[in-house]
Formats: C-alpha cells, structure tokens, sequence
C-alpha cells in the first residue's frame, strides 16, 4: 500500500508531466471505446441492411435451389411446417416465399427482374419492407378478385426505370415450373426503398398465391426466410431450424459424396452462409482492431516509458538513498511499476468516460457520413447507407479498451521499474552512475 | 430485298477453286462465284422473302419434361413479322410481334403488349431453346456481321461455310458464327454458334422441300452443347412464301385480333 500512497506522491511531484501523459492514454482510450462503438454500428447496420430485407437471417431451400435457384425447385410447404419453424427458440418471424425471374414492363419499357411471392403479413413481420414503402401502400392479405389485375409493389430503383408509380398497370412474363410461360396483367399499388440495392433495383414483391398461380407451383415455395432475434447468433438458430424441421444444414455434407445427396432435401443456412463476403467483411473489421490498438496504444506505450524512465533517472538520488537505508529492490520495482501503473488505469479510465460519452452521442444522434460524399448515399457492398450511422455502445466498447490500456501500461511500466530496482545505492548517491 | 434465285448447276469443284482465296472472281469464265453478301442476304431471307405465312410445331425438349407448342407466323419485308402460340391452352394466344419499331410479347391473360429490349434478344424464347433473335430475326446475317466464305469438307461432302463475325455494335452476344450452306442450291444444313471460340450451339436443318422455287429445310433442331439432352425442334407444318398478308397485322391492334383469333 505504500508504495501505492509513494507512487501517486510521485506522479504529483511533476503534475505537467503526468497531466500531458495521462492525456494521451486518455485520448487513446476514448479514441478506441468510440472506434469499437462505431465499428460496431458499421457493421450492424451493415449485415442489417444486407440481412433485413433481402434475405431475413437464416433461409430454408432445396439443397438444388440454394445450389442453382431454378423455378422447379421448390418444395411444399403447409401452416404446420411454418408454426413449427416459428417455435423454434431464437426465431422471430418466418415469411414463406416464391421466388420468380421474369420481364416486367409495358408497351414502352420492361425490364427483367426477381419476383418475391410473399404472404404480405408474414413478410411484414420477417422484413422491413412494408415499413420501407414510400408511395403507395403494402400488398393486401386477399388478393383481389379477377378479372381485376394482380397487385405488385415495386422497388424504388425499377419503378424510376420502368417510369410508373401506384396506380400503373404493368405486365409480367415469367417461366413457369412447368416450362411454359406465364403471364399476367399487375398494378402497382406501392413502392418501396429499403436501401437494399438488389431489391430496390430488381425486385417486384407480389402476394404469393398471385405468385404461384403465375407460375405454376400450388402450394410450393422456393424459400422461408427467417427472421432470429439475435444477428450473430443465426447460426445456431438455423442448426435448431433443421432440427425440428428434419432438414439439413451446410455441415451435413458428406464429403464427396455428391451421389449420396438428395437434392430434394432441405437446406437451412443462417446469413453468414448465404452472405458469405459480408461475414468476412465482418470477420476482417474486428481482427482489424487490433492493429488500430497497436498503432494507438504504441504511441501512448512509448510517451508512457518516456516518462517513467525521465521521472525515475530525475529521482535516481532520492532511489539511492532509499536503497541504501534498506528498501529492498522489489519493492523499488513494484513502485516504479504501480506509478505507471496508476497512470494507465486513471487515463483508461477518463478516456473510457470520455469515450462514452461521444459514442453515446452518436448511439442515439448517429454520425452523419453525408458530409463526405455529395451524393446523400452511398453504397458498399449492395447496401445503400443514407448517411447517418448509429454507432452502439457494446460491453466490449466498454471495457475492453480501458482493459488493453492496463495492461499495455504494466508493459510500459516494467523496463523503467527494472532499471530503478537494478540501482546501485553507492555510486548512485555519489552522483558516479 | 428480293427473293434470290440460286444459281443453280453451280460446279462445285470450280467453286472450291474459287471460295476463300484471293482468285479471281471467275475461273475459267464459268458461272459465276458466289457473293458472300448475295449468299447472306439469300439466307437472311430464306423463310420470309417478301412476306409469309406458316404454321409450326415446336417440341422442346428439356431435363424435366418435353412439351408441344404449335404457332402461327406471319411476316413481311424484313422488320416485320408476328407470332402466336396456338396451343396448349395455357399459353395459346401468347404472341410476339416484331416492327420497325422493336419486338413485343403480347401477354394474352393481361391482354396488354411488354416490350422486350434489345438486351434480351438473346434470351430465350418462350422456355424454348430458341432465343427471340433466332424467331424474329431482328438481327440480319448480312447487316450485323462480316462474312467470309470457304469450303469445308464434312461427311465426305462438301460444302459453303459461311464465317460471320459480329460487327461491333451489333446487338450478337456469340463470338463467332459458322452456317454450312449446300453449294448448288444454298441450302443450310448446319450452323454453329461460338461464344469466346467455344461451341455453345448448333442449329441442324433438315427435311427439305421446295417451297415457291427454293429449297428449304423445314425442320429445325437447335442443340445446346452444355446439356445434351436438351433441344428444341421446329417443325414447319405449313410454310407459303410471298402470300399477300394483312397489312394491319403487324400493328397492335391487329396483334390482338390475330392473338384471340
């Protein structure tokens, strides 16, 4: 406890010295709690944006469609298989889907693009793209009545290339399971900007019987896009998924056995799987802080052994005396050690508290990356970032900066401590060493 | 463009002396050698002269299933020409119309035209393997590439090869296309379509009859070399060329008439 009581004496001795220091390590610090917050928000926003909509976080095919998605692969799917898929621990919502290629367009323009055939509530529930409308409305739960035309939301992106809003009447041809063509009249009764540039751009959501029916597939769907409550944890919800749902994920691939495979067989795969590069985008961004705390911490390492080495050759006297009436080296080294010690615990913590302070601010106020681009938006990776990001403040954020600084401080400590302890009371006294 | 006649009688062994060389036009002051542009603009119009009509049958054969559509078609001059799908019920009135203007698929459930842009003309027709450039033609052989005549040799017989590069801006997703014409009477009886110098398709011509004073292959056979087991068969079951046609046909209106008729 002494040597504590000495250690903090001694960083007062020299408060301009210790002050500026302690500024750095608590610059550094906060720099990192705020980087890690923001990081985190990056990717949040990220693996949601590319999740969310498009995708939800686990999907349910044909191990043949998740291969090569082709019309006629799909598989049937009742109301019990979805309640069962919905109690499953760690799912939220489970939307059924048709998935179709075809041409959408009319007399002066068409396009080819992807149509999801959705049970409007499930999807409202799995995704947020009824929430992402911004003309018009969310396709009806009853499809109307014929000969009225099928209802269809468009993605922002087609209804600006196809030049049509609610209330237009478009046309679709589709290849249908069975290998003719189907078509039909639709009208568009809303638009939708979800930010996902996929679905945006190419994407036409219609209900699913209209769907079906288009194509051929009563009572088949392509896809059951499942929406867990824990982003990360997707991959354990899909290994329950194919447990109760008797199916199989990725890792029951037999090796080589290509001839035992049953193409039929179900496939659940959480989003890592499916969107492999933006998992390792994830993967490389959190490895990746380690090397902005090297880079930071290094420079607080070293201002750190600076000052202790100057503050202890200052006192190197005062050491000699303490020396020769008997203070045992270990004790020298272990105050020497607390002193920076204190120092980097103190400035972890100010840093910390600062830290947090400005990551909360852009957890609720979010940080506005607009101003770095003209254009409002921008996109990495097919997702589309309106400007502000919501950096989220995790424990890690929380603690583990402070934790690191602790210990890089004890590091930084430990050359200057040895060097005092090594000290020879008698020359050093005489002012000969 | 007209109706060419083929040079009839043409020898074939003064025609290998003569195609894919720098020799003189003529050899020996016989018939005359074949133009590469008369050959194309003869193929490019082979089932469509100056307007025809006709009814086919199309098999398609995929992994999953075989199935029979049977069309009618009618076209006029070079830019026009319309489709429609007969049967089976749910496809029939299903049709295509190409204009001056560009190509239409009338979707008969809507009752309304789509578009098709020039991006999917090489996009199958109709779940066929033919795409909507091989029926409706909107690319010409003599207009959208640079040919070169030559001989080849297969089976013991010889024939015209025709090489057709696709000139740049052209609206041909292949690399390289070969038609294998008869020489005396430019009949085609095989083409060959490379994409980066593979082989991704053959179209086969057989069952030749003479139709308004030419020689032609009514039946067709497109095999995609990537799956084996698939193709596509058109069978001409009726074909009259420079038959006088509708000239409201090939509006949208007559479309509709000729669709639900």
């Amino acid at each position: 406890m002494i040597s504590a009581k000495i250690g903090f004496r001694n960083l007062a001795r020299n408060r301009w010295r210790s002050g500026l220091t302690l500024g750095g390590i608590a610059l550094s610090v906060a720099f990192m709690v705020w980087i890690l917050g923001f990081m985190e928000g990056w990717m949040g926003t990220m693996v949601q944006g590319a999740t969310a909509v498009e995708t939800g976080q686990v999907q349910v095919h044909t191990r043949e469609f998740a291969e090569n998605p082709r019309v006629y692969r799909s598989f049937p799917v009742d109301s019990e298989t979805l309640q069962t898929v919905s109690g499953v621990d760690g799912v939220v919502a489970v939307s059924p889907r048709v998935k179709l290629n075809g041409l959408i367009g009319h007399e002066e323009k068409s396009q080819v693009g992807r149509i999801f055939g959705v049970d409007p509530a499930m999807e409202a529930e799995t995704t947020p793209v009824a929430g992402a409308i911004q003309d018009g409305r969310w396709l009806a739960q009853t499809p109307p009545e014929y000969p009225e035309p099928r209802e269809v939301v468009l993605g922002s992106g087609m209804a600006t290339q196809l030049r049509v809003g609610p209330g237009d009447e478009l046309v679709v041809f589709v290849e249908a399971a069975d290998g003719s063509m189907g078509n039909d009249l639709l009208q568009v009764v809303g638009v939708v900007r979800t930010h996902n540039t996929a679905v945006d751009r190419m994407t036409a959501y219609m209900h699913i019987e209209d769907a079906r029916y288009l194509a051929a597939l009563e009572g088949e769907v392509h896809e059951l896009a499942i929406k867990t409550q824990d982003l990360l944890g997707a991959e354990v919800t899909a290994g329950l998924v194919a447990s109760a749902l008797g199916a199989e994920t990725t890792s029951d691939t037999p090796e080589g056995g290509e001839e035992a495979e049953n193409g039929d067989a179900l496939l659940v795969r959480p989003w890592q799987e499916i969107l492999p590069s933006i998992y390792q985008m994830l993967t490389i961004s959190r490895s990746s802080n380690w090397i902005t705390y090297l880079l930071i911490y290094l420079v607080s390492a070293i201002g750190l052994v600076n000052t202790q080495r100057m503050s202890a050759l200052e006192r190197r006297r005062e050491f000699g005396v303490l020396m020769a009436i008997g203070m045992r080296p270990r004790k020298m080294f272990r105050m020497i050690l607390t002193e920076s010690f204190v120092l980097g615990t103190l400035g972890g913590l100010i840093g910390t508290a600062v830290g947090l302070a400005v990551t909360w601010y852009h957890a609720t106020a979010g940080l506005d990356l607009a101003m770095f681009t003209d254009q409002g938006e921008f996109t990495v990776m097919g997702v589309a970032f309106t400007g502000k990001i919501y950096a989220i403040l995790t424990p890690v954020a929380a603690l583990q900066p402070v934790l690191v600084m602790m210990f890089v401080a004890f590091l930084a400590g430990l050359w200057p401590a040895v060097k005092s302890a090594r000290l020879d009371p008698a020359p050093t006294i005489a002012g000969r060493q | 463009m007209g109706t060419m006649t083929p040079p009839k009688g043409l020898v074939p062994a003064a025609l290998l002396l003569t195609l894919g060389c720098l020799c003189p036009p003529q050899v020996g002051g016989q018939i005359p050698v074949p133009d590469v542009n008369e050959v194309m603009d003869y193929i490019d119009d082979l089932y469509r002269a100056q307007s025809s009509y006709s009814r086919m049958r199309m098999t398609v054969v995929r992994e999953r299933g075989t199935r029979e559509l049977e069309m009618e078609s009618w076209s006029r001059g070079d830019d026009e020409a319309l489709i429609v799908i007969r049967s089976p019920a749910r496809e029939a009135g299903a049709a295509t119309l190409r204009t001056d203007e560009g190509l239409w698929n009338y979707a008969p459930r809507a009752d309304r035209l789509i578009r098709i842009p020039t991006g999917l003309l090489s996009e199958s027709w109709m779940g066929s393997h033919f795409t909507n450039d091989d029926l409706m033609r909107e690319t010409s052989y003599l207009d959208d590439y640079d040919a070169e005549l030559s001989s080849e040799d297969r089976d013991g017989v010889t024939y015209l090869k025709a090489t057709l590069i696709p000139k740049p801006d052209a609206p041909v997703v292949y690399s390289e296309l070969v038609f294998l014409i008869t020489p005396d009477e430019w009949v085609p009886v095989r083409s060959e379509y490379y994409d980066d110098g593979e082989l991704i398709r053959v179209w086969a011509f057989d069952e030749i009859q003479t139709i308004a004073g030419k020689r032609i292959p009514m039946r067709m056979t497109i095999l995609p070399v990537d799956e084996p087991e698939e193709r596509t068969v058109v069978e001409y079951l009726e074909l009259e060329l420079d038959v006088p046609v509708d000239d409201q046909l090939f509006t949208r209106q007559g479309l509709r008439r000729a669709a639900r008729g």
